[in-house]
């Protein structure tokens, strides 16, 4: 696809997407935008696909921004939305966390559905230090995920978190040994192919939007996307099977 | 009342037992337990003695273990369905409660089964108890609310990645993520059940109606919008 910022490859039936290395600078950062707006449309029409993993190329791959080592204000020119292109893809995204996870690298892995992070990983939202804040959905995702109080410690005080921490509070799901999270992340992806595809985007998409509505909305929301996934074959596939005790195959139709 | 096929309703003082009563199939639900369940949630809402519901699975085995899928195939097509969905909206009607309801929880809870507990206000799990949704290995969506209300109590990640994983929780890990209020040994579930429920029916059913709209309602509203609300009903008690 001639991607520079990212690569992006199909292993064993999932989808991984590396940011490749990167010292912060606009250029870079307008590519990634551009690059994952562009992967986002093209994996929307890949049927089969159940979930997406999104890891860096080497730790620390998720430490950029306002408040990291290195970081240089470009006049506004750098503030690339780049956690609202991982927004926009309508599979699961799972966060493949190793080193730090700074600023606007903890904005982009708040964007995804889960984290898995590296028992030595921390985690920070810094920005404060370089007396700014969060510009690519931090302040909104994170108090929605942790709360307002750790929220609060963690964007007014600049707190850093290790990652027993994140994961006492519910920032990330998983903590495992470092080099074993994108192991740990396809292992979660190998379950996920038990699953319907097309099932997988209306769950994502029930929970996210309908988090923003009334419960009455969200209930809503949830029938009709529940009797659209009806009309598709992949449901008397999935009851068929169970039924006669077989594994399924769903074709995302 | 009673004479219902799939559930045992119970009425003792101020507290109103509902059992989920099909044991031979681990109460599992179905067409005609969504019948039942919607005719005793419009009386309980109807009656000013039950100050308090408690919600619970017959037999050992299990709360509930998921809708029955023999009954799917079968199913109207979808715009007939979605007809009868919102015409016998049981949802709705666990969702308007106006008196608390109890979750006791033993045994297998998966599927429309963990639907049904967290539209009760408090759950409380026995050691035994294991929670699970399998809905999208069937290639469909939870569509008892669990899109709806798994996030907004344990939060979207945690329940995505039970989603995604299909992996079940033990009793102890679902105490860890908010999922349930306490964990029982399982012979002292139900008494502990009875215990809070009867603690909560000898308060002033007024307030407690009033507080469980506060929280409740408040949770759809701004802040701003929630506190002139908690305002207006702590005026009413």
């Amino acid at each position: 696809m001639g991607f520079t910022a990212i690569s992006y490859e199909r292993r064993e039936g999932q989808g991984v997407i590396t940011l490749k290395a990167h010292s912060g600078q606009a250029e870079q950062l307008a590519n990634l935008y551009y690059e994952l707006g562009q992967l986002a449309d093209e994996v929307a029409w890949d049927q089969q696909l159940r979930v997406i993993l999104l890891t860096a190329s080497e730790p620390g791959g998720f430490c950029f921004g306002p408040g990291t080592a290195g970081w240089q204000e470009n006049d506004g020119e750098g503030r690339w939305a780049l956690a609202e292109q991982i927004a926009r893809f309508d599979k699961p995204v799972i966060a493949v966390l190793e080193g730090d996870v700074f600023a606007q690298g903890l904005e982009m892995a708040l964007a995804c559905d889960v984290r898995i992070a590296a028992q030595n990983s921390r985690l920070a939202m810094p920005q404060i230090a370089a007396g700014l804040m969060p510009f690519d959905g931090g302040s909104q995702r994170l108090p929605r995920l942790v709360g307002l109080g750790k929220a609060m410690e963690m964007i007014l005080g600049a707190e850093v978190l290790d990652a027993a921490q994140a994961m006492a509070i519910g920032l990330v799901n998983k903590v495992v040994a470092p080099g074993d999270c994108l192991r740990t992340a396809m292992g979660w992806g190998q379950k996920a192919q038990a699953n319907g595809p097309l099932a997988m985007r209306f769950v994502k998409e029930a929970m996210n939007k309908g988090l923003d509505m009334s419960l009455a909305q969200g209930l809503r929301l949830e029938a009709d996307l529940y009797f659209l996934l009806h009309t598709t074959q992949d449901r008397t596939e999935g009851i068929t099977s169970f039924l006669a005790k077989k594994s399924p195959e769903f074709k995302g139709e | 009342m009673s004479g219902f096929e799939t559930i045992i309703y119970e009425k003792d003082g101020g507290v109103a037992y509902v059992t989920l009563n099909r044991p031979e199939a681990l109460n599992a639900y179905n067409i005609q337990m969504r019948d039942d369940l919607y005719e005793v949630l419009g009386a309980v809402a109807d009656d000013p003695e039950v100050r308090v519901v408690v919600v619970k699975g017959g037999g050992d085995k299990a709360f509930c273990a998921g809708a029955d899928l023999k009954e799917f195939m079968s199913a109207p097509p979808p715009t007939q369905a979605r007809m009868i969905r919102f015409q016998r909206d049981i949802w709705d009607r666990f969702s308007n409660m106006a008196q608390p309801l109890i979750a006791a929880l033993n045994g297998y809870v998966l599927g429309s089964g963990i639907e049904i507990a967290l539209f009760c206000d408090i759950r409380l799990a026995a050691t035994n108890a294991r929670f699970g949704l399998p809905e999208v290995s069937l290639g469909i969506i939870p569509a008892a609310g669990g899109t709806q209300t798994l996030p907004r109590t344990i939060g979207a990640a945690k329940a995505m990645e039970m989603l995604l994983t299909n992996e079940w929780l033990d009793a102890a890990e679902a105490l860890r993520v908010g999922l349930v209020n306490k964990l029982l040994e399982p012979q002292d579930l139900l008494p502990a059940a009875r215990a809070m429920a009867e603690r909560i029916a000898s308060y002033n059913p007024n307030a407690v109606r009033a507080a469980k709209q506060a929280v409740r309602r408040g949770q759809d509203m701004s802040l701003s919008q929630g506190l002139r609300l908690e305002k207006l009903l702590a005026r009413s008690i």
